[in-house]
């Protein structure tokens, strides 16, 4: 279902609402304008424009600061001062912006700006009373306020004037059109609460694919040697590579998962990575490689089905047009951005993509490589046992049911929100949603820890449970995919029934809610419910049975 | 053709190109000399029309380091004006630069 963006401004949006409207990037969006300069009518009142917002509706509300506080307007229009207490008046409008709630998902602001032709007392601005100081104790607060607020989101608007290549502002157009922006800076906010929002639903990309030759490093590692290869020293090309591997090395702590597919000799191209003393990025940092002189976009592929990600998932880097033009051909899904022929624009190429903007930061994401390393050994030993009976029983698999808590929360609601495959009803909810809906009387929010010889997966299953007038049923039943097929879907099944017949529910109702993605789920619930569809009653006079292999505890 | 006439064409092509942008797919503005712009049922607006002016006042500055002010009440209002279409904005332009 396509979302709605809620246009709110005291100016002229209508540049930003095609923007917006024509951006062909996920998500697609559905863009309503209301009229410009009715900010506080319309976000305290049921203003007529509410009736065109229907639910699951985002709201970008960019105003200049004169509107959020009439003692700042008061100092720059008249050079009044300020009086103690006038920042109450940014915490009234912020209120009135988040008692929205109810009717939005979310809202994003952008950091309020003025125009340089507001310059009152110049280095002075800065100082107590001045107007770039009141503006930063403006911005502040809001800051400040998105922090604790999980409906509330800010967009780095001096970032976005900052980075524009002609001019950011034209006085003809705010006196000629109410435009207080040029054409570059508008496309900037689209851009950007565009990447906002695909953080905000999860959307995020999860790995990006790189080439090595003239991509990861400068040079044909097969011609030159891996001695000679164009790589961090004292060349600019060389700093360039070494600049852009940094810049994937932050992806990687973030929990991006690193591959590369290139056409090399495999051993060649890693003793490169292992032995150039200027490489940033190891063999570690990468959950897989395709190296062989085969077909690219099979490389990715293949990686794509190993690491049990979409394509709609990954990004491939590529300096070679042609390869770029095979994979986009072959994998529509993929990402294949544009590449600078210009090695020095690598890095900024990459942030330029604004694809892995993400909202929170969990202990998982950070170590995220590593949990791949261990699915990489993992199959390794699949493939020395015998049946798939006693390779399951040599994992020593382990799952810990806990109730959702303050620690576990962010987690939780990060593979809420990210899961797609295993999910029964993708409910998506902010982390405060979640918290108080597990509160609720007759609900409770179960989060599974999985484990095996080969490592700590994290916490990568949660299970929702509701009563209902049967009885109960799974609001949520959420797995993350990288411990698929190991009986630890089986095991939140036996948890759901366990506490169904604690709770004296005589039945638990399972009922899939069918997405594009969420087949595996469907697929996996009709074959223990033994229909073809993923929908049925169990009696919790029976629990659901926990695999042999499956150690649960609390 | 002049370098100055390529340059002024690709300058007005720019400008309805990033204008594009924002307008719907049955509302695309052509980059053809006969191509209508701001005239009686022409595809501009006046906030169309000023968004053009911008555009292509930023382009002429960055591509000749001066500023040109096509912003002129005489000048839209004039009989024949530059912004009637494609054509005439691009023959106005080299006119002017």
């Amino acid at each position: 279902m396509m979302s709605t963006l809620l246009l709110i401004s005291d100016f002229n949006v209508a540049p930003l609402a095609g923007y917006v409207r024509n951006d062909a990037q996920e998500p697609l969006l559905r863009v309503v304008q209301a009229p410009y300069g009715l900010v506080e009518p319309i976000l305290l009142s049921d203003h007529a424009v509410w009736a065109e917002v229907g639910a699951d509706a985002w709201a970008l509300v960019w105003t200049r600061p004169e509107v959020v506080s009439p003692a700042f307007l008061h100092l720059v229009e008249d050079g009044v001062p300020l009086e103690q207490g006038w920042l109450d008046e940014v915490d009234q409008w912020i209120d009135g912006l988040i008692g929205n709630g109810a009717r939005l998902r979310g809202a994003l602001v952008p950091l309020w700006t003025l125009p340089p032709a507001v310059r009152r007392r110049g280095v002075g601005d800065l100082k107590a009373g001045g107007v770039q100081w009141a503006l930063q104790l403006m911005n502040a607060r809001l800051v400040q306020r998105a922090e604790t607020s999980a409906f509330l989101h800010v967009l780095d608007t001096p970032s976005i004037l900052a980075s524009c290549p002609t001019r950011a502002r034209d006085p003809k157009l705010w006196l000629m059109g109410k435009l207080p922006f040029a054409n570059p800076i508008f496309r900037g906010v689209a851009d950007e609460a565009k990447a906002a929002l695909r953080a905000l639903m999860g959307r995020a990309k999860k790995l990006v694919v790189v080439d090595l030759d003239d991509t990861l490093w400068g040079g044909s590692v097969g011609e030159v040697g891996w001695e000679a290869l164009s790589l961090g020293g004292h060349d600019h090309v060389g700093e360039a590579h070494a600049d852009f591997q940094r810049a994937l090395k932050q992806l990687g702590r973030r929990g991006i998962l690193l591959a590369i597919a290139s056409r090399n000799e495999e051993a060649v191209a890693l003793e490169a990575i292992d032995r150039h003393p200027e490489m940033v990025l190891r063999r570690g940092d990468f959950a897989a490689w395709r190296i062989h002189w085969g077909d690219k976009a099979a490389s990715v592929s293949s990686i794509v089905e190993e690491l049990n990600i979409g394509l709609q998932d990954v990004v491939f880097i590529d300096d070679h047009p042609a390869e770029r033009a095979r994979v986009r051909e072959a994998l529509p899904g993929v990402c294949v951005p544009e590449w600078p022929a210009d090695p020095a624009l690598y890095a900024d190429a990459l942030a330029g993509l604004r694809a892995f903007d993400v909202v929170q930061i969990s202990q998982e994401d950070g170590e995220r490589t590593r949990l791949y390393a261990d699915e990489r050994r993992r199959r390794a030993a699949r493939q020395t046992e015998d049946s798939l009976v006693s390779w399951l029983n040599s994992l020593e698999l382990v799952v810990r049911a806990q109730p959702l808590c303050d620690e576990s929360l962010q987690r939780a609601a990060q593979l809420l929100n990210k899961t797609n495959q295993m999910n029964l009803r993708t409910r998506r909810m902010s982390a405060e949603d979640l918290l108080a809906w597990a509160g609720t009387p007759g609900c409770e929010c179960w989060t599974f820890r999985v484990s095996d010889r080969f490592g700590d997966a994290g916490l990568c299953g949660l299970l929702g449970l509701q009563a209902d007038g049967e009885g109960g049923q799974i609001s949520d039943y959420v797995l993350s995919c990288r411990v698929m097929g190991r009986g630890v879907e089986e095991a939140l099944l036996h948890v759901a029934t366990l506490r169904a017949r604690d709770l004296g529910w005589p039945a638990l109702r399972v009922e899939a809610l069918s997405t594009e993605k969420n087949k595996p789920c469907r697929d996996f619930f009709s074959r223990v419910g033994g229909a073809d569809v993923a929908s049925f009653l169990w009696n919790t006079s029976q629990l659901f049975p926990l695999p042999a292999h499956v150690e649960l505890c609390a | 053709m002049s370098v100055d006439r390529a340059v002024i064409e690709s300058i007005v092509a720019a400008a309805i190109a990033e204008l594009n942008l924002q307008r719907s797919a049955d509302d695309q503005l052509a980059d053809a000399a006969e191509a209508p712009l701001f005239c009686p049922g022409g595809p501009l607006d006046s906030l169309g029309l000023v968004l053009l002016i911008s555009e292509l006042e930023n382009g002429v500055e960055n591509a000749y380091g001066r500023r040109i002010n096509l912003a002129d009440d005489a000048l839209l209002a004039a009989e024949g004006a530059p912004f009637a279409s494609v054509g005439t904005l691009r023959d106005y332009l080299a006119e002017i630069v």
